[in-house]
């Protein structure tokens, strides 16, 4: 997540490339790359650059999904309540989206930047922290700009 | 017999060697192992010179070209850089002092 694709593929497909010329030359696939894969993939995991452009559109498609699922949601709760003139807070949703969006950014920066290290359980805190602090704001926070809708 | 030495001495002289054999020859992930085989390193995991050889990219040491290779297909051939000129003087350095250093507090050992 969040890395460049395409020098991923790239490098990929230079280590394959060598593994069937190792093979060519009768050497085993083991025995050319070693037995332990997968310290020597999170090590090209690490090296590798993060793609900024595709963290960007992953966290808008984030922020324009909150927003139209709670307000499709708060809509839909309206209708059970018919004759009562509803007040969605458009303005609450749309900061709490944006919030989330950004959320999302930081979040995938930051699993690009500390893949494979020990300290996962610090990395839960904060993720868990920025939910924690999405969920307040979008409980707490109110703003002038509201919808009225009437039926 | 390069198998059983510690994983993180070998990287950092890993990188000096592959750094040298690079100025000597412009290789690919393949042909440079075969190199590295060819001077001693046979017991290696080829596997850990690819992180190795995408660290050295990034600092600038080194700069790959794609170029049709003997065995058919194109390949990404490595050569060395001005600034990756400088990092191998540097490992020269630092490698002829150390082993000096050993060789001193060792050869000390054994005379007694």
């Amino acid at each position: 997540m969040g890395k460049n694709e395409r020098q991923t593929e790239e490098m990929l497909l230079g280590i394959l490339q060598d593994i069937l010329e190792a093979q060519e030359n009768g050497v085993s696939a083991q025995d050319y790359f070693g037995k332990a894969p997968q310290p020597i993939a999170d090590e090209l995991l690490k090296q590798l650059p993060n793609d900024a452009k595709q963290m960007v559109k992953i966290s808008l498609l984030a922020v324009l999904t909150y927003f139209a699922v709670v307000f499709s949601g708060s809509y839909f709760v309206s209708l059970f309540q018919p004759g009562t003139p509803q007040l969605i807070d458009v303005g609450r949703y749309m900061i709490a989206s944006l919030v989330a969006g950004i959320s999302t950014f930081f979040i995938l920066w930051l699993l690009g930047k500390n893949y494979g290290q020990k300290n996962s359980w610090k990395m839960l805190v904060t993720i868990g922290g920025i939910f924690v602090i999405n969920c307040l704001l979008f409980v707490f926070v109110r703003t002038p700009w509201v919808i009225l809708l009437s039926r | 017999m390069t198998g059983k030495i510690d994983s993180q001495l070998l990287k950092g002289v890993l990188t000096g060697c592959i750094l040298q054999l690079l100025t000597q020859e412009e290789l690919y992930g393949y042909t440079l192992s075969e190199r590295l085989a060819d001077n001693g390193f046979s017991d290696i995991s080829n596997g850990t010179i690819y992180p190795l050889l995408l660290s050295m990219e990034k600092k600038g040491w080194i700069t790959g070209q794609m170029r049709e290779s003997e065995s058919g297909p194109k390949r990404k051939y490595y050569s060395v850089t001005p600034d990756g000129q400088a990092a191998l003087r540097h490992f020269k350095n630092q490698w002829q002092l150390l082993r000096q250093n050993v060789n001193q507090v060792m050869g000390g050992v054994e005379d007694e």
